[in-house]
């Protein structure tokens, strides 16, 4: 059978396990009591090996085997979800995915030998030591899920479950024989649902002195003890009548902090996120509703195409309301297809948090708040390198060590938060932490040695100190670090985000805060703009840049320094006339003149234009590669008439 | 009264020093085979409460004579005794319906515990 068809679908499947196996290793981590995020985390390791095997990648295969064994040996009990065992399937994780990319785009299978080694060493590592530190005799069992199911049946019907734990003596030979005897008496009287260790680790004397398992019988507790009593070589038994939701808890040791893997969590982090999916997935709920949508424009043609036909001109207008409104209907649900949800890229964020404040040995939580809220996914490809930055910035400049907050009076652990929601047809997107804040004096000094302000500048406002900070080439690092030292500065963020119709700002309170706002259209595809004339042609300003629109009489219009000004609510603004900025032929001024009030890089311009025809919605087709990138025009559009209106790049308009 | 056994192995030096431990401990070596068939036709004849079975033997091993015999008395106590390293057989001795299974060299303990157990 041909799969490479089914290649697309693997890895998109693949990335979803892997990146719901880090979720729930940051979540173990967190709660190492929960038996429900292993098994989660044993099915994603089991679902992802049979996967690959069936797609024949046996790389992945073999590593995803051995990392299911280690889930395995957690869940029953065997291995303890220690920070060392954590951080070794942090690092596999890490390996998968690179396996999984290597795999997916036919490169050469980088080395993994070491990671395997980690795996292999907790899985070899003799349980005894476990059972060492566990004084109780009664080695407890937990539970899987389909054998609890079995035992609520048994119980159902009149069958006892019971646990028993059995101690050979020291030196007995043969030890897995003597277990199987074990077995052979007590399968007379009952069935055995589960033992641990496992019957494979029984068999391979994977286990010290101790077992245990779990029967369903109709005998008695003391039978159950008479008969594995009647057994050579058995030192101790205990039967238990087992009662459900009694699970076993895991202990926690304080294992050093191993964040080597830290930097290439970072890196995973970082590709993860610029990486754009061929594939989407959508709901079947926003599917069923476009092929709806479809039925009743066909329904709807059929009336159209009808009333011309026999010329009848009675229900004109209804019918093409009809028609409009299921277009407008239709608009939106194929624009929906294209929504998902901006989880997909915060979820990435918990486990750079992770790695990298252990790595910088701070203390951070990271709080996500809005991770359900849509957008564009052409946005979502591209907004992930931003933000990375912005969290970067956040642990290494803003948060910090511990020793200082607590000196200061903050809590001891750092806060940064991460919230995205609508705000009209917008999306913002918060980043803040409750760090140093914005150092002003230090910004200044910066600039001056970097020539970005003259020497002697006195103190900075924080707006201009925030427009340092987005000036090319800027960096306050004091120690330059690999992470935030790769030339990539705050201006590649600003960039980023403009070049996606958006706009950052950045607020401050130095010693208590900082802010980043990024505010992005919801969609790039269409948007809603104002259709000015200029020139007899019509040009379409996207309306999240426009503030207002005045009427100025020619003489408001003054000069300074041989440039138009107008006055507004005592502000001075410059004034442009739109047609020039195009290079269509200037407005005539000799009456009123409509201007466009429009907020270009956090400044309001004035734009003067022919006439005002209204707000529409959009959509946005790029101008061809012949015409390139042509200064102040972000692209076409076709209107309903049929003609071309150009789509005004507020950004590069003017300056 | 006291306990009946037969002994069956191959070599004349483990039967006399299973016997020598047997006795010391108040069970009664009614007969000692050297292979297989003669620990079929012994037992047969002695019906003795508890047989020891070696599993490599000459003629019949001691599997086969395992089956043979609980064929002919599916209550036989047959206890099998085995060098280190032969488990699968004495997996398949003891799905054969041998009751334990005893690891040389013999500790005098284990065998005593083993004809206790297997014989109450």
């Amino acid at each position: 059978m041909d799969l490479s068809s089914f290649r697309e679908v693997f890895a998109a499947e693949a990335r979803d396990y892997l990146q719901s196996l880090n979720e729930d290793l940051l979540s173990l981590e967190k709660n190492p009591q929960d038996p429900s995020i292993l098994d989660n985390m044993f099915r994603a390791a089991h679902s992802l090996k049979g996967m690959a095997g069936t797609m024949g990648f046996d790389e992945l295969a073999e590593f995803t085997h051995e990392m299911e064994s280690v889930l395995d040996l957690l869940r029953t009990g065997e291995l303890v979800p220690s920070r060392d065992v954590i951080n070794v399937l942090f690092g596999a994780v890490d390996t998968l995915e690179l396996l999984l990319e290597q795999t997916i785009n036919e490169q050469p299978i980088g080395a993994y030998g070491e990671q395997m080694a980690a795996l292999r060493g907790l899985i070899s590592a003799p349980p005894s030591t476990v059972l060492a530190e566990d004084e109780e005799k009664v080695y407890s069992v937990e539970l899987k899920e389909f054998n609890r199911e079995t035992i609520k049946q048994g119980v159902s019907q009149g069958y006892r479950a019971f646990t028993v734990s059995v101690v050979l003596r020291p030196n007995t030979l043969l030890k897995s024989v003597r277990v199987y005897t074990v077995f052979q008496a007590l399968e007379q009287v009952a069935t055995i649902v589960q033992s641990n260790p496992s019957v494979q680790d029984l068999e391979d004397e994977k286990f010290d002195r101790q077992f245990a398992l779990v029967l369903l019988t109709k005998e008695s507790r003391e039978r159950i003890n008479e008969i594995v009593n009647g057994i050579p070589e058995i030192e101790d038994v205990q039967v238990e009548e087992l009662v459900l939701n009694n699970r076993p808890q895991a202990q926690e040791s304080k294992a050093e902090i191993a964040a080597a893997s830290a930097e290439n969590g970072v890196e995973i982090a970082a590709t993860r996120l610029s990486r754009s999916e061929p594939l989407v997935r959508v709901e079947t709920e926003r599917l069923d509703k476009l092929i709806n949508l479809v039925g009743e424009l066909v329904i709807s043609r059929t009336q159209v195409i009808e009333m011309v036909k026999s010329g009848e001109s009675s229900d004109r207008m209804g019918a093409l309301d009809q028609l409009d409104r299921i277009t407008t209907e239709l608009q939106y649900a194929a624009m929906s297809l294209r929504m998902v949800p901006i989880k997909q890229v915060f979820d990435r964020f918990p486990r750079m948090v992770r790695d990298l404040s252990q790595a910088r040995g701070k203390d951070i939580e990271l709080d996500i708040q809005g991770e359900t809220t849509e957008l564009d996914r052409s946005i979502v490809n591209q907004i992930g390198d931003p933000l990375v930055h912005l969290i970067r910035n956040s642990i290494d400049h803003g948060i910090e060590p511990k020793d200082e907050r607590i000196a200061k009076g903050k809590p001891a652990v750092g806060r940064i938060r991460m919230s995205a929601r609508h705000e009209g047809s917008h999306i913002l997107i918060e980043i803040s932490d409750d760090g140093r804040g914005l150092d002003l004096e230090r910004i200044r000094q910066k600039a001056e040695e970097r020539g970005l302000l003259p020497h002697g500048t006195k103190e900075l406002s924080m707006a201009e100190a925030v427009n340092l900070l987005f000036h090319p080439g800027f960096s306050t690092a004091e120690t330059v670090t690999d992470l935030s030292g790769r030339g990539v500065g705050l201006d590649a963020v600003k960039a980023t985000v403009e070049s996606l119709s958006g706009s950052i700002e950045v607020d401050s309170e130095p010693g208590v805060f900082t802010r980043t706002t990024i505010k992005l259209p919801l969609t790039l595809a269409i948007i809603k703009a104002l259709l000015v004339r200029v020139d007899g042609e019509t040009v379409a300003i996207p309306i999240q840049a426009v503030r207002e629109n005045i009427q100025v009489e020619p003489e408001q219009i003054k000069s300074i320094q041989q440039h138009d000004v107008i006055m507004l609510r005592k502000e001075v603004l410059p004034l442009y006339d739109l047609a020039g900025c195009l290079g269509f032929k200037p407005v005539d001024r000799g009456g009123p003149l409509p201007v466009i009030i429009l907020e270009i890089r956090g400044e309001k311009v004035g734009f003067i234009v022919e006439d005002l025809i209204g707000q529409q919605e959009i959509v946005i087709k790029s101008l061809s590669s012949i015409v390139g990138d042509v200064k102040g025009v972000a692209g076409a559009t076709v209107l309903g008439n049929g003609r071309i209106a150009l789509i005004i790049d507020n950004s590069t308009l003017i300056g | 009264m006291a306990k009946t056994v037969l002994i069956t192995d191959d070599t004349a030096f483990m039967r006399m020093t299973l016997k020598n431990v047997i006795e010391k401990n108040g069970y009664k070596v009614v007969g000692e085979a050297a292979d297989g068939e003669e620990a079929i036709t012994l037992y047969r004849e002695l019906k003795p409460d508890l047989v020891t079975m070696d599993i490599t033997m000459p003629k019949m091993d001691g599997i086969t004579a395992i089956k043979e015999i609980m064929k002919f008395d599916p209550t036989a106590k047959i206890i099998v005794c085995s060098a280190m390293g032969q488990k699968p057989m004495v997996i398949e001795a003891l799905s054969a319906g041998a009751k334990d299974f005893l690891v040389k060299p013999f500790d005098a303990e284990r065998v005593v515990e083993s004809l206790r157990k297997i014989g109450s």
